[in-house]
C-alpha cells in the first residue's frame, strides 16, 4: 500500500527523462483507492456534510457575510482552493468530490456504492438534445450568476438558495436524462472548470490507443460488473483533452487491460490539442478573461460607485450614480456587453490582423477560434491573482466561522475571537502581477505553438502571432495597472 | 438496492447519508437551544432577543412592566451587532455582539408606551426594528 522507493525512481525516470509524464496509478495506494467502488462515495460524504452545513447556515445563520460559514467557506476558502490549487494542479478533481449531482446519480443507480449485475438505470434515461450538446448553457448560467455576484458573495441566504437550486436541478435532470447531463451541459461551474482544466498538470488518458481500437466490448463506456462506465459521455480511448473528464475513475474500474493512466504532465498540454475546438469554448475564454478584469475592477478597485452599481438593492450616496435597479441594469449591460461583445469583437480584430500579417488563406473563423485558446493561461492567472487577496486578507473570517458557523456566538474550536489580520497586504499587488506574468508567459508560449500549428514556416507563424502578442501584453498591462496602478 | 435486500455496504451508506442530512440540523438545533437557555435562564428576568427586522425583529416586540417596579432586561444579540435604546427613558445598552448578552436595570417612573430602537445600523431594514415597552399602573 505504501509508496516504494522503486516507484519514486519510476517517477523520476518517466517524468524527467521520458515524455514529461508520470502515471500516478503506478502508485499502488492511489490505484487501489480509485479502483475501489466506495472511493467516490467516501470522498463525497465529507463534502456533503459541508454542503448541507453551508445551506443551513445560508438559510438560518447571520445575514452578515463574514460571520457566516456559507460565505467564508464558499466564496473565500472553496473559491481560492478551486481556482488557485485544484484546477491548475488536479484538473477537475473538484467534480470527483462534488455532492451536487450525487442525489440524482444515486437515484439513477438505485444505490450508493455497489454495482448490480442486472443494473438498469432508474428514470427516463433520455438523451440530451443535440443542439444543447455544447457549453453555451453553462456560459449563460455562469454569466447570470456572475451578474449577481455582489449579492451572491455577500448575502448568505443567496448562496444557500443557489446551492439548493443547483442540487434540485441536478436531481430533476437525472430523473429525465441519462447519466451526468447536469455536470456536462448545465453546471455553471463546470464550464470554466473544463476550460481551465486544459491547462492542468494532470490528465486521465489511455496508455495505448490501439488497444482500445481493437477492443470492442468498451466497458469504459457501457460499464461492467465493477463499473457503471463513464457517466460524462466520454470515451477514454479518444480523449485528448481534460474538458469533460470529471475524474470519477469509473473507466479505471472498468478497463480489463489496466489501460488507463492518470498522468502528471506539463502545464497547458490540452490547449494544443487540435480536436474539440469550438465557438462556445472560445466564448468561454472571452467571458472568463473579461470577468476577471471586471471583478478586479468592481471588487478590488478603488471605485466604490462601480461596486454600488453592482448591488441591485443599494441606493447610492454618490450624486452622479443611478439608483438601485437603473444602476444595476447599467452594470449588467456593461457586464454582458463587454464579455459577450466587446472582448470577442476586439479579439476578432486582432485575429484579422494575424490573418492579414501572415497573408493566410485560412478562414478567419478558424484563426479566431484557435487563437482564443491562448487566452486560457492568462485568464486563469487573472482569476488566481483576483483570488489571492480574498484568502490573504480574509483568512481570519474563515477560522472565525469554523468555530461559529452560524454567527450565533458559538466558539466550538476556540478560533472565534481571532482578530482580522491580513497577511502582508502590502505585497499582494506585486504577487498578483507576478501570477499574471506567469499566465502571460504560458499564453505567449502556447499561443506561438498554436500559430505554428497553422503556419509551418516559423517566419509566417511569428508574423501571425505578432497581433496576438500585442493583445496578450496589452491585457496583461491593463491587469497590472489595476493591481498596482 | 431499493426494493431488494440491502447489503451491509449500502445500509452503511444510507445510515451515513441520513446521519448527515438529518443528524446535522438536529445536533445544531439541540446545541443552540441549550446554549441560549443556559445564557438566558440564569435569573428569572425579562428577556428580549435582538434580531434584524428581516430575521424577526425584537422578540418579544412588546414588553409590559409595572410602574415603579425595578426591572432587569436581559438582551440577547442573535444575528448581527445591535444595541437596545429607549430614548425617552435615556436607556442605551451599548453594542451587543451576536451570541452575547447585555443586562440593563432600571425603574420605569411614568406610565406610557415607550418605543424600543436598535441604536446600531444593522441592515437594510434597521429603521423598522422597533419594539414597545408598555409601562402600566
Amino acid at each position: 500500500m505504501s509508496i516504494k522507493l522503486s516507484q519514486i525512481k519510476g517517477f523520476l525516470n518517466s517524468f524527467l527523462l521520458h515524455k514529461g509524464t508520470f502515471d500516478l496509478l503506478q502508485i499502488d495506494l492511489i490505484k487501489r483507492l480509485v479502483k475501489h467502488r466506495a472511493f467516490q462515495f467516501a470522498v463525497i460524504l465529507p463534502n456533503l456534510f459541508f454542503f448541507w452545513l453551508i445551506i443551513l447556515t445560508g438559510f438560518f445563520g447571520s445575514p452578515v457575510g463574514n460571520m457566516n460559514l456559507s460565505i467564508t467557506f464558499v466564496w473565500m476558502l472553496w473559491w481560492f482552493a478551486l481556482i488557485a490549487l485544484l484546477v491548475p494542479l488536479f484538473s477537475r478533481l473538484w467534480c470527483t468530490i462534488c455532492p451536487i449531482p450525487s442525489f440524482g446519480e444515486w437515484m439513477q443507480r438505485k444505490g450508493f456504492i455497489r454495482k448490480k449485475e442486472d443494473y438498469k438505470p432508474l428514470g427516463f434515461n433520455k438523451s440530451w438534445p443535440v443542439r444543447f450538446r455544447n457549453i453555451w448553457l453553462q456560459n449563460l448560467g455562469f454569466l447570470i450568476l456572475a451578474t449577481f455576484s455582489v449579492l451572491l458573495v455577500t448575502r448568505p441566504i443567496v448562496t444557500g438558495i443557489i446551492l439548493a437550486i443547483l442540487i434540485i436541478l441536478a436531481s430533476v435532470l437525472a430523473i429525465f436524462y441519462a447519466k451526468r447531463v447536469f455536470c456536462r451541459y448545465i453546471c455553471p461551474v463546470g464550464g470554466f472548470l473544463g476550460l481551465f482544466s486544459m491547462f492542468s498538470s494532470i490528465e486521465l488518458r489511455v496508455k495505448k490507443k490501439e488497444l482500445c481500437v481493437h477492443h470492442f466490448s468498451k466497458e469504459c463506456i457501457k460499464g461492467c460488473e465493477t463499473s457503471y462506465g463513464c457517466p460524462w459521455f466520454e470515451y477514454p480511448g479518444s480523449m485528448e483533452r481534460n474538458n469533460f473528464c470529471g475524474l470519477c475513475f469509473e473507466c479505471v474500474k472498468a478497463c480489463p487491460f489496466n489501460n488507463i493512466a492518470l498522468n502528471l504532465r506539463s502545464f497547458g498540454k490540452d490547449i494544443l490539442a487540435k480536436v474539440g475546438r469550438s465557438l462556445d469554448e472560445a466564448w468561454k475564454a472571452f467571458i472568463m478573461l473579461t470577468l476577471a478584469i471586471l471583478y478586479i475592477l468592481v471588487m478590488q478597485g478603488p471605485w466604490g460607485w462601480i461596486r454600488d452599481l453592482a448591488n441591485v438593492f443599494y441606493s447610492p450616496s454618490y450624486g452622479f450614480a443611478l439608483n438601485g435597479i437603473e444602476g444595476f441594469l447599467l452594470y449588467a449591460g456593461l457586464f454582458w456587453g463587454t464579455s459577450l461583445g466587446l472582448t470577442p469583437v476586439t479579439f476578432l480584430g486582432f485575429s484579422y490582423l494575424s490573418k492579414a500579417f501572415s497573408k493566410a488563406s485560412l478562414p478567419l473563423r478558424r484563426l479566431f477560434i484557435d487563437f482564443s485558446y491562448e487566452l486560457i493561461p492568462l485568464a486563469l492567472g487573472a482569476w488566481i491573482a483576483f483570488s489571492i487577496p480574498i484568502i490573504m486578507v480574509n483568512w481570519s473570517y474563515i477560522v472565525n466561522t469554523l468555530s461559529d458557523p452560524f454567527g450565533w456566538g458559538w466558539n466550538l474550536f476556540g478560533t472565534k475571537e481571532i482578530p482580522w489580520t491580513p497577511i502582508t497586504p502590502e505585497f499582494i499587488p506585486y504577487l498578483q502581477v507576478l501570477i499574471v506574468t506567469i499566465g502571460l508567459f504560458y499564453s505567449i508560449k502556447l499561443g506561438f505553438k498554436l500559430s505554428s500549428q497553422h503556419f509551418l514556416e516559423k517566419n509566417l507563424a511569428l508574423r501571425a502571432f505578432i497581433p496576438q502578442l500585442a493583445f496578450l501584453i496589452g491585457t496583461s498591462i491593463l491587469l497590472a495597472w489595476l493591481f498596482v496602478g | 438496492m431499493w426494493g431488494e435486500k440491502l447489503d451491509r455496504t449500502e445500509l452503511l451508506a444510507i445510515i451515513l447519508v441520513g446521519a448527515i442530512l438529518i443528524g446535522t440540523p438536529l445536533v445544531i438545533y439541540y446545541y443552540q437551544v441549550n446554549r441560549v437557555i443556559k445564557i438566558m435562564n440564569y435569573e428569572k428576568e425579562i428577556e428580549i432577543a435582538a434580531n434584524t427586522f428581516e430575521n424577526g425583529n425584537w422578540f418579544p416586540d412588546k414588553i409590559v412592566v409595572k410602574k415603579g417596579e425595578p426591572i432587569r432586561l436581559i438582551i440577547y444579540g442573535s444575528d448581527v451587532a445591535h444595541s437596545l435604546t429607549i430614548p425617552k427613558l435615556g436607556i442605551d445598552s451599548g453594542i451587543i455582539k451576536p451570541g452575547h448578552i447585555k443586562v440593563i436595570e432600571f425603574i420605569p417612573e411614568e406610565e406610557g408606551i415607550y418605543e424600543i430602537y436598535c441604536g446600531i445600523p444593522c441592515g437594510s431594514f434597521h429603521s423598522f426594528m422597533i419594539g414597545k415597552l408598555i409601562v402600566v399602573r
